[in-house]
C-alpha cells in the first residue's frame, strides 16, 4: 500500500529543465491530482513517478522504499495514457491481459480475470474486438481495465478526459469517483483541467514551469491560493484581478482601497499600506444588486456580453478606464449590451496579491 | 462526359500505350525465333504474324546465361538478409533516441549521403580496395558492398514508418512489465510489419537491378544477369530473342515480392 513521497526531483532535458526540485507526498489510497497548464512538467512528473524516466536528481519513494532507480515492472504503478496507447494490434481482450501475460499466469486464470474487470468496467462485449473498432468511451474503459488487470496500488492518468466528448466525460468522471473508492487504488490524475482536479481530487498539486507552486485540499487551493497565478487557474471562470491605484488611510483603524473606477472601505492592515497590492475577485462573488440587495461594495458598470452557460450565465463588465470584469451568477440574466446595472460584493471574499503576485490575505482575515 | 474526361481518358490511353508496349515486344521477342525479331514492319501477334517458339527459353534454362539469374537471386536474397537487422536496429535508434550523444542529426545526413553519392564516383576505390583484399570477383565482395549502400536506403525508409507508431505504446509495454526485448520483439516487430515489407521489397528491388558494381566489382566468375544481358551475342549478332526471354524472367521475381507484400502496403495506406 505505497504512500509515494518525492524528494526534491529534477529532470532536465537538453538543458532545459523540465520538473524542478519537486517535492510532494501523496498519501495512500487517496485520490490526488496533479494539476498545471500545458508544458509545466506535469506529464514528465508522472513519467519520473511511474518509472518511465529516472530522474537526474532527487529520491522517489514508495513506501520509505527508494526506487528511484527501477524501472515501471519492477514498481507497483500502471497508466492510463492519454491517448489510451491501446496495442491497435491485439484485441481488447489481448490488450487487457497483457499486464497478466508478462508474470506468466495460466490461461484460465488470465481469462477469469480479465472477463471479471471487463465486466466491473461494462465492456464484457466489446472483448473480441480491435481498438480500431472501439469508440472513445470504450477505448478509455480498455486502457482503465489494462491498469487494472497489472493489479498495481497506484494508477497514473494521463488527462484522462480529454479526449472524450462532454457527455461521456460527466460519467466517466463519476465511475472515476467509484473506481478509486471501490478498489482502493491510490489514484493520481494528472490534469491540465480544473474543474477535473476540483470534482474528483481529494489533494492537488498545482505546477507551473517545472514546479509545484501549491499543494492542498480543493478547499485549500481555492479558499488560498498561493498567488494570483493559481487563483486565475483554479476556479470555473478565471478569477478577476484588479490593480490598486491607491491605497488611504482613514483614521478609526480603516483604509480606502482605490481602483481605477471604484473604492472600497477594509479595516486596517499595515501591509497593505506598505506595499503596493493587487486584488483579486472571483466572477462567482460578484452578485447584481437588484437580485441580491445592496452589498458592502456597490459599484455601476456596463454590460458588454452576457454567455449563458446551462443555468449560469457570465456577464462581461465594463467598469470604464480600461477596468473590465466578469461575474457568474446562478440564473439565467438577459440583458442589452450597453446597459447599465449595479453590481456588488463583500470585502470579505476578495482576495489580496503582493505586486509580485503572492497572496498577502483574505479580506476575511483584516476583520478578525 | 465532359471535354475534361474525354482528354484525360485518352491521355491515361497514350500513356498505357507508352508504358505497356516495350513490356509486350520484350515479352513476344521471348518467344520469337532470331529472324523474326528482325522484320520490318514488326511481328507483333503471337500465331497470326508468327509462330511462337520456346527457343530463347531453352537457351537461357540449358547454357550458363540461366545460372546467372541464381547468382542474381542467391546475391540479393544474402545482402538484403545481411541488411536486414543492421536497418532495423538503426532506423529504430534514429526514430527512438533522439537525445542520445551518438544521435547527432548530422549523423543521419551522413548516412543518407552514402546515397546521394552516385555509385560511379565511388566504385574505383572501392574496386581498389576489394582487389588489395584479394576478394574481387567473389560472392563476399558484392554481398558486402551491396549491403554497404542498401544500409542508407532501408534506414531511411524505415525510420519513416518507425516514427509514425506512437512511442507511448512502448511506454504501456514497459508499464505492463515487459522488459525492452519483449516490448521490441512482441509490440515494435509486429506494429513496424508493414514498413518492414515495403522496405524488403525495396531494398531487394534495388538490389535486383543493379549493374554498375556488378560489373566492375565481380563480372568473371560471379556473373548476375544484369550483366549478362548486354553480353548476349553470337556471331556478331545481339540474340535479342533470349534477350526478350530474360526480360521476361527477369519480372518474375519482383512481381512475387510486391504480389506477396501487397497485403501490408495497401493495408498501409488504408490506416492512414
Amino acid at each position: 500500500m505505497p504512500e509515494i513521497k518525492l524528494e526534491k526531483v529534477t529532470k532536465t532535458i537538453n538543458e532545459k529543465p523540465i520538473v524542478q526540485e519537486v517535492s510532494l507526498e501523496i498519501p495512500n489510497k487517496s485520490f490526488y491530482c496533479i494539476l498545471g497548464p500545458p508544458g509545466s512538467g506535469k506529464t514528465m512528473l508522472m513519467r519520473l513517478i511511474a518509472g518511465l524516466e529516472a530522474p537526474d536528481e532527487g529520491k522517489i519513494l514508495f513506501d520509505e522504499k527508494d526506487v528511484t532507480n527501477l524501472g515501471p515492472a519492477e514498481r507497483n504503478v500502471a497508466i492510463v495514457f492519454q491517448d489510451f496507447a491501446l496495442y491497435p494490434h491485439l484485441t481488447a481482450f489481448d490488450n487487457i491481459a497483457s499486464p497478466l501475460k508478462v508474470k506468466k499466469l495460466p490461461m484460465n486464470e488470465i481469462k477469469k480475470k480479465v472477463e471479471e474487470i471487463a465486466k466491473y468496467l461494462k465492456i464484457d462485449h466489446r472483448l473480441t474486438h480491435f481498438p480500431a473498432e472501439l469508440s472513445g468511451g470504450e477505448l478509455q474503459r480498455v486502457a482503465i481495465a489494462r491498469a487494472l488487470a497489472k493489479g498495481a496500488e497506484v494508477i497514473l492518468l494521463d488527462e484522462p478526459l480529454v479526449r472524450l466528448d462532454y457527455k461521456i466525460r460527466e460519467n466517466m468522471r463519476e465511475e472515476l469517483y467509484k473506481l478509486q473508492k471501490e478498489m482502493g487504488k491510490n489514484i493520481i490524475l494528472i490534469s491540465s483541467d480544473p474543474i477535473d482536479a476540483m470534482s474528483l481530487a481529494e489533494k492537488i498539486a498545482v505546477m507551473k514551469s517545472g514546479k509545484v507552486i501549491q499543494t492542498g485540499t480543493r478547499e485549500e487551493i481555492y479558499e488560498r491560493p498561493a498567488n494570483i497565478f493559481v487563483g486565475r487557474y483554479f476556479g470555473t471562470v478565471e478569477m478577476n484581478i484588479l490593480d490598486i491605484d491607491k491605497v488611504v488611510s482613514k483614521d478609526a483603524g480603516k483604509i480606502i482601497i482605490k481602483t481605477k473606477s471604484f473604492e472600497m472601505e477594509l479595516p486596517f492592515c499595515k501591509k497593505l499600506v506598505e506595499e503596493k497590492i493587487k486584488i483579486g475577485i472571483r466572477a462567482e462573488h460578484l452578485f447584481i444588486t437588484e437580485l441580491s440587495g445592496p452589498m458592502d461594495v456597490n459599484f455601476e458598470a456596463k454590460i458588454m456580453l452576457t454567455e449563458v452557460i446551462g443555468s449560469d450565465t457570465i456577464i462581461h463588465l465594463d467598469l470604464g478606464l480600461n477596468e473590465t470584469l466578469r461575474a457568474s451568477v446562478p440564473i439565467i440574466y438577459r440583458r442589452k449590451i450597453g446597459e447599465k446595472i449595479r453590481i456588488g460584493f463583500d470585502p470579505r471574499k476578495i482576495y489580496i496579491f503582493s505586486s509580485n503576485g503572492e497572496l498577502l490575505a483574505r479580506g476575511s482575515d483584516l476583520y478578525d | 462526359m465532359n471535354l475534361v474526361r474525354i482528354i484525360s481518358i485518352i491521355i491515361v490511353i497514350i500513356w498505357g500505350i507508352f508504358s505497356i508496349s516495350p513490356l509486350y515486344i520484350v515479352v513476344i521477342s521471348g518467344f520469337k525465333e532470331l529472324n523474326d525479331v528482325f522484320t520490318v514492319p514488326p511481328k507483333l501477334i503471337p500465331f497470326i504474324d508468327f509462330q511462337p517458339s520456346l527457343e530463347a527459353y531453352y537457351k537461357v534454362f540449358y547454357t550458363e546465361i540461366g545460372q546467372t539469374f541464381i547468382t542474381s537471386l542467391v546475391i540479393a536474397i544474402a545482402a538484403t538478409v545481411i541488411t536486414l537487422p543492421v536497418v532495423i536496429f538503426s532506423a529504430y535508434g534514429f526514430s527512438r533516441f533522439p537525445r542520445a550523444a551518438m544521435n547527432d542529426p548530422r549523423s543521419f545526413f551522413i548516412l543518407l549521403t552514402l546515397r546521394m553519392t552516385p555509385p560511379f564516383a565511388v566504385v574505383l576505390p572501392i574496386l581498389l580496395y576489394w582487389s588489395s583484399l584479394g576478394l574481387i570477383d567473389t560472392y563476399p565482395a558484392l554481398i558486402w558492398t551491396y549491403t554497404v549502400f542498401s544500409i542508407p536506403l532501408g534506414v531511411w525508409i524505415l525510420k519513416g514508418f518507425i516514427d509514425s507508431i506512437p512511442g507511448r505504446l512502448e511506454d504501456a509495454a514497459r508499464v505492463d512489465g515487459y522488459n525492452f526485448a519483449s516490448t521490441f520483439i512482441k509490440f515494435v516487430l509486429p506494429l513496424m510489419a508493414s514498413g518492414l515489407a515495403a522496405t524488403i521489397a525495396l531494398v531487394w528491388l534495388f538490389l535486383w537491378n543493379e549493374f554498375l558494381f556488378a560489373l566492375k566489382i565481380a563480372g568473371g566468375n560471379v556473373v548476375t544477369y544484369t550483366v549478362k544481358l548486354p553480353q548476349l551475342r553470337h556471331a556478331e549478332r545481339i540474340m535479342w530473342n533470349v534477350y526478350g526471354a530474360m526480360g521476361t524472367i527477369s519480372i518474375i521475381p519482383p512481381m512475387i515480392i510486391f504480389l506477396a507484400f501487397r497485403r501490408y502496403i495497401t493495408k498501409l495506406y488504408l490506416a492512414r
